[in-house]
């Protein structure tokens, strides 16, 4: 007998659009690298673990409840 | 401290009334041809979904008066000056990335299937079954990959033809999703959006999603404020 787990194919849009935000916030963008501070929270972002930040995803995504995106062909944050 | 938001063009008329972090309202420093938008930030600036919403939306009004460098989020510095110097001495480049990103936007695509896992089911089969069963279910996935990313580099291609520049992203961590940006004339987002809803409706892949639009994080120069030193390529 066979069982597959699978991730329902809708409810990624909104994380997935997060995960987008998220990584594109934390990883990309201009970049100061001298005595600046670089910081979330206290916590120097050049050490922070990105994958750990984008994993929380689902609970980014509770906090920020908001409607459920429509058409996940396009989704922006105000979606989210 | 000093909250950084972007660089943008001198003598372009900032959004009225936009709030930073905080609910600071902003400040504006020009520098030459280029302004920095910054805002007073409390300290530690919390890593929450509200102040990315904040972040993002301030990006997004900057936005609307031109083009913008958008800064890491979360980049706090001491003092102006700080950054001011570091400018100063990239201005060229600076000039030549806003250049660059003028009139665009940002999308994103991922695309790519859902996590399918074989789960075995010991009071239904022998191991040596599981395993055969396995070895097919592993070599018809593999086969649905390559078609799957063959339909995926093709679409990019069209994509790509509608924007001024695109890169490929690294792929996310799980379930190995192809993950494209797009720099995209303002203009032209409509189409890119219908080129995106008519491949989905195509079925080029299980999961398709465009994102955005976005301040163009991924098309800031690398190294843009610090360029690396002589002899280093980038």
């Amino acid at each position: 007998m066979t069982a597959d787990a699978t991730e329902p194919a809708a409810a990624p849009a909104r994380r997935l659009v997060l995960a987008e935000l998220l990584d594109r916030a934390l990883t990309k963008g201009v970049v100061l690298r001298t005595d600046a501070v670089i910081s979330v929270a206290g916590i120097d972002l050049l050490f922070v673990d990105i994958k750990a930040l984008v994993a929380s995803v689902d609970t980014a995504a509770r906090i920020g409840a908001g409607p459920a995106a429509k058409d996940h062909h396009a989704v922006s944050l105000r979606d989210l | 401290m000093l909250y950084l938001y972007a660089i943008c063009e001198t003598g372009v008329s900032p959004p009225a009334a936009v709030r930073g972090i905080g609910g600071v309202p902003l400040d504006f420093v020009a520098l030459g041809p280029v302004t920095l938008a910054v805002g007073r930030a409390p300290c530690p600036v919390e890593a929450d979904l509200a102040t990315l919403r904040r972040h993002q939306a301030v990006l997004e009004a900057l936005m609307t008066g031109g083009p913008v460098l958008p800064f890491r989020f979360g980049t706090v510095v001491p003092d102006l000056n700080d950054i001011a110097a570091a400018v100063w001495s990239n201005l060229a480049a600076i000039v030549a990335n806003l250049d660059d990103v003028a009139g665009c936007v940002e999308l994103g695509l991922t695309g790519g299937m859902p996590r399918r896992v074989a789960q075995a089911d010991p009071a239904a089969e022998t191991g040596r079954d599981y395993l055969l069963r396995r070895c097919r279910h592993d070599a018809a996935r593999s086969a649905q990959a390559r078609l799957l990313r063959a339909g995926l580099d093709r679409l990019d291609r069209e994509l790509h033809d509608l924007s001024r520049s695109s890169c490929r992203l690294p792929e996310a961590e799980s379930g190995g999703l192809l993950r494209f940006a797009y720099l995209v004339p303002s203009d032209t987002v409509p189409e890119f959006q219908s080129v995106v809803r008519r491949a989905t409706e195509d079925g080029v892949a299980p999961l398709l999603v465009a994102s955005g639009p976005w301040p163009p994080y991924s098309f800031v120069r690398p190294d843009l404020l610090f360029p690396p030193p002589p002899g280093i390529r980038r």
